[in-house]
């Protein structure tokens, strides 16, 4: 079975530490070719409103705790975008939170499809491909 | 039969008439032959001594008498000059006789004379001295004759004797059949004559009335003259049934009885009347005859009919009456009752007629009815039986009577009999065993009656009272009935009460009074007097001192609630049934800062903040369909003054049903103040809860960031051994901080929010925290046994439940002996209707028994591997108890731990 593969994705974080090691896993399992790094809600979606289709990424990591542009301001954010990007994009929630509650509230989002607690492993990613697969 | 030829006889008189005329004409005839015989014949025998002028004179006398005695209708006294003239003339006859020397024609004359005399004279002696006189005459004037010539003398003795005795015997004979015929004549007509009874002979063929009595004259009120020779039914005929004198007639031959009442009606008269009639047949000289009997018995027919009608009414009177009256036989036989007896018994007087008492009653009570009845019979006293009892044929009584029996002639038994009269007085006697039982009944009621009864004359004497009214007064009876009501007012009031109680104008009068007892003490009394036709005043006093005080105490209850309800800080509002307020405490007046007339009258919707008025109004709808409970109602705005707004909480109970309230009670109580320290603490818990948050959350971050760092340089620092086991230890701990981290947050999270019920999903939950936990050392090694019975939805709060879980499996995994193929953890979770049974066991290192009862403390480690917290199992302990469950430990040191977690299932509470 061949694996999945996405040529961009989308790195959404205020904490470039996190970034950085977000990135760096990514590289390191082969998730992705190329990676964009958004370090707030605003410029992420900035960033959508004018990408290009080819570099439209396929998936979407999107921290929940941020200044301002939050995960959840980010997602209702989300929903007005044209449906070319909407069907490409795939949301994944990185947090640190092992709130129930948080998750649930943004799981239940129509757009997110898996939500994976900081830090990012391979082990995760590993999963996440699984159900990426699907 | 004699009587009926007496009656055929009837003309005997005529016939003796005819006889005299024809012994007159005899003689006439004789004297007048006698006097020509003389005239003519004797002339020529001028020797003979016989002067013509004597017999001249003679026959002239005798013609005279004849005429006179003709015209006079037969006189007696006539007849008798007639007969002493002509007895005469024979004695001259004998004189002249003897001057012509006893000739042979003179002495056939004297003898002829004789005869003719002989046939005048009617009585025997008279006869007989006639005959003596003639006899003698003739021998004294034989005996004087000259020459006497004794052959010749004896043989004219001789033959005059003879001859007169012959007359003698003729004569004598004839006078006494005659008389015997007379004497039969006479008293057969006048029995036919003076008979009451009236006679008609009558001819079978023509029905002539050949003869009748003087009575059929009288009843007819004709001459006798005139009836005889008419028709009968020409003047008296039958009227009514028999229309004839034939089917009469035939009537009473068929009937073969003597005599037959019938009305008679007069043709002419055109009258009728009632008669007795017999008639018999007869027969004489060949003919047949009726003689037909008639007795006029109007007067009884009457008489009788009256006598009939008297004793129909009499029977019509004793039917009539209620009471049982009868005739009985001196054998105690039924001979005549009245319709009562009949109705009582319910039989036919045929049926009742002949039986006796044993036939009707029961044979005590008709035997010694039985004894009363002779003895009546045999002293002739009349009794009385005051009381006579009756029974049933089942022995219950039927009836009671009063008796009278008196004893009573029957005059066609020829004995004494019982007449009797039952006077059914049995609702008398049950009346006045009701009266009696009344009485007592109202003795009683007097005397136990809770109410002091006494009855007064006129003057306010007492006259009667009962028990109470001496208790009441303190008095025996006997003292109390001395007193006058009067004295036992207080004096100033006494004479009010007596003028109010005997105004007779006022019948019946309720007031209050109070009175003296006999020791002084006053006590109050509601008096309801009656005055009474004489004056007199019957009054019922009731002791009212017990009610008085009562309404003291209520009067002060009254005030106290008042005074409770008016100085409550609660509102207390009351309502009509149209939600209006009717009532409403000064408290309430003053919280919401209204004027009581603001308030009054207007629907309480109106002071309810308008978001909360639809729950305001379905609570009152509930209270409304459920009078008398309690509900409550909590959080509800009231607008003060319409600015400001207060928080009640409101308990409310509908009493429109309850005579005395009439309404619905709402309670409001002011909980503003605590309702602001609660949004207030809520608040707290908020900025709490976030702090909390936050920061585990910012604690967090950095951690993760650190672990992610230490991934990364595991991974690109495959061969350097040494850097690897660093790193490895740095992970460790960093694993260890953020474990603390998640306990503290659950620990306030589970102590600060409120439990969230929701389906539990056990498996899921199960499964996210055996996920969490496999990154634990050897925890691959450990066999997990899984036994999840769940036939039962159950509801809890789900965090907890992963809390509490989470944790028990955590140190099940991190204080196990892992041994390859040996260690286990089992997990089961059974579920049912009112809990969920959570075990937990593992065959590690087991609980020492000392620590057994600490391992729920905070911060405590029981094991000397732990590198936990000391936070898990009180935080474990801590959501249990916040869920109402229990856990329980088992545990061998070094063996097994097992712990049971019991939940509730919440489901019932939604």
């Amino acid at each position: 079975m061949k694996d999945f593969f996405t040529e961009t994705v989308l790195l959404v974080d205020d904490n470039d530490t996190d970034n950085f090691i977000h990135k760096r896993i990514i590289e390191l399992a082969g998730f992705a070719k190329n990676i964009i790094v958004k370090n707030s809600g605003k410029s992420a979606l900035e960033f959508l409103e004018s990408v290009t289709p080819e570099n439209i990424p396929g998936v979407v990591f999107l921290d929940i705790n941020m200044p301002i542009v939050d995960g959840f301001v980010f997602l209702f954010e989300y929903d007005n975008f044209p449906e070319e990007i909407k069907k490409k994009c795939k949301i994944v929630i990185l947090s640190s939170s092992d709130n129930k509650k948080d998750i649930d509230r943004i799981v239940d989002n129509e757009y997110v499809v898996h939500f994976i607690t900081k830090p990012l492993s391979e082990e995760s990613l590993d999963e996440l491909k699984k159900i990426l697969k699907k | 039969m004699p009587f009926t030829r007496l009656i055929l006889s009837y003309n005997a008189k005529a016939e003796k008439k005819i006889r005299d005329y024809v012994h007159l004409g005899v003689l006439l005839s004789y004297c007048l032959f006698s006097l020509s015989l003389n005239l003519f014949i004797r002339k020529q025998h001028l020797f003979f001594f016989d002067p013509p002028q004597v017999r001249i004179i003679f026959t002239v006398i005798i013609t005279l008498l004849s005429f006179l005695v003709y015209f006079q209708v037969i006189r007696k006294k006539y007849a008798y000059a007639i007969q002493f003239v002509f007895t005469v003339f024979t004695f001259y006859l004998i004189f002249l006789s003897y001057a012509n020397g006893f000739d042979s024609d003179y002495t056939i004359e004297l003898l002829i004379a004789a005869f003719i005399s002989c046939l005048f004279i009617r009585k025997q002696d008279q006869l007989r001295i006639y005959l003596a006189l003639l006899v003698v005459c003739f021998i004294v004037v034989n005996f004087l004759y000259r020459p006497l010539i004794f052959e010749n003398f004896i043989w004219n003795c001789f033959s005059i004797i003879c001859i007169a005795l012959g007359l003698l015997l003729f004569y004598e004979y004839k006078l006494i059949s005659e008389k015997k015929f007379l004497f039969k004549d006479n008293l057969f007509a006048t029995i036919f004559n003076q008979t009451s009874d009236t006679l008609f002979l009558i001819e079978q063929s023509s029905y002539t009335i050949m003869g009748c009595n003087n009575q059929a004259g009288k009843l007819l009120g004709l001459s006798n003259f005139y009836i005889s020779e008419k028709k009968l039914p020409s003047l008296l005929r039958p009227s009514g049934y028999y229309q004839s004198w034939e089917t009469l007639i035939e009537a009473l031959q068929i009937k073969d009885q003597p005599w037959i009442e019938i009305e008679l009606r007069q043709a002419e008269k055109n009258t009728s009347f009632w008669a007795r009639v017999s008639i018999s047949n007869l027969e004489i000289e060949g003919i047949p005859y009726y003689l037909i009997n008639i007795i006029d018995v109007t007067e009884l027919v009457s008489k009788e009919i009256l006598l009939e009608q008297n004793k129909e009414m009499l029977l019509k009177v004793i039917n009539l009456l209620p009471h049982e009256i009868y005739l009985k036989d001196a054998e105690g036989k039924f001979i005549l009752v009245n319709e009562t007896v009949l109705k009582a018994q319910q039989k036919t007087l045929s049926e009742l007629t002949g039986k006796t008492d044993f036939d009707l009653y029961p044979h005590e009570q008709a035997k010694l009815s039985k004894q009363i009845e002779q003895e009546i019979i045999r002293t002739g006293v009349a009794q009385v039986i005051p009381e006579e009892y009756d029974y049933n044929e089942d022995g219950s009584l039927s009836q009671i009577s009063y008796t009278t029996k008196i004893p009573f002639y029957l005059p066609e038994k020829n004995e004494t009999g019982i007449l009797g009269v039952h006077i059914d007085i049995t609702e008398n006697k049950l009346a006045e065993k009701t009266i009696r039982e009344s009485e007592a009944k109202y003795k009683t009621l007097l005397e136990q009656a809770s109410d002091g009864i006494y009855l007064s004359d006129e003057n306010g004497n007492i006259i009667d009272a009962n028990s109470k009214a001496c208790e009441m007064f303190g008095y025996t009876k006997e003292e109390f009935l001395h007193k006058n009501i009067q004295n036992l007012t207080s004096p100033e009031l006494s004479k009010a009460t007596v003028a109010r109680v005997t105004d007779k104008t006022k019948q019946n009068l309720l007031i209050e009074r109070t009175f003296i007892k006999k020791d002084g003490e006053p006590f109050t009394v509601e008096i309801s007097a009656r005055v009474l036709e004489n004056g007199g005043h019957q009054a019922i006093l009731r002791d009212i001192t017990e009610r008085k005080k009562l309404e003291q105490t209520l009067r002060e209850n009254e005030r106290k609630f008042r005074a409770l309800i008016e100085n409550s800080s609660d509102m207390i509002v009351l309502l009509d049934e149209d939600h209006y307020v009717r009532y409403i405490s000064p408290s309430a007046l003053k919280i919401l800062s209204y004027t009581e007339q603001e308030v009054l009258g207007r629907p309480t919707s109106d002071i309810i903040y308008q978001e909360d008025q639809p729950k305001y109004k379905a609570f009152l709808e509930n209270l409304c369909e459920n009078p008398g409970i309690n509900y409550y109602l909590s959080d509800i705005r009231v607008r003060k003054s319409f600015k400001e707004q207060r928080y009640v909480e409101l308990v409310g109970v509908n009493l429109l049903k309850d005579n005395v309230i009439n309404g619905i009670i709402l309670n409001f109580h002011d909980v503003t103040e605590r309702k602001n320290t609660e949004i207030q603490l809520l608040n707290t818990n908020f900025e709490l809860d976030s702090f909390v948050y936050r920061a585990s959350h910012d604690m967090k971050a950095p951690l993760r960031s650190v672990m992610g760092l230490i991934n990364i340089t595991k991974m690109e620092s495959k061969d350097n051994e040494e850097l690897l086991q660093y790193l490895n230890m740095m992970e460790v701990s960093i694993i260890k901080l953020d474990n603390f981290l998640k306990d503290l947050t659950s620990f306030v999270r589970n102590s600060r929010l409120e439990i969230s019920p929701e389906e539990v999903n056990f498996e899921e939950v199960i499964n996210e925290s055996l996920n969490s936990l496999k990154f634990i050392e050897n925890a691959h090694i450990i066999a997990i046994v899984k036994k999840l019975d769940l036939k039962f939805k159950f509801f809890s709060d789900s965090g907890r439940i992963s809390t509490i879980i989470n944790n028990l499996l955590s140190n099940s995994f991190k204080y196990h002996k892992s041994i390859a193929n040996e260690s286990y953890i089992k997990i089961s979770v059974t579920t049912n209707q009112d809990q969920a049974i959570i075990v937990i066991e593992d065959n590690g290192n087991g609980i020492d028994k000392k620590y057994q009862n600490k391992i729920f403390d905070m911060f405590y480690r029981a094991s000397e591997k732990s590198y936990g917290s000391g936070l898990g199992l009180y935080i474990v302990k801590m959501a249990v108890t916040k869920l109402n469950g229990n856990i329980d430990l088992l545990s061998e040191p070094g063996e097994k731990t097992i712990f049971t977690v019991v939940l509730p299932n919440l489901n019932k509470r939604d």
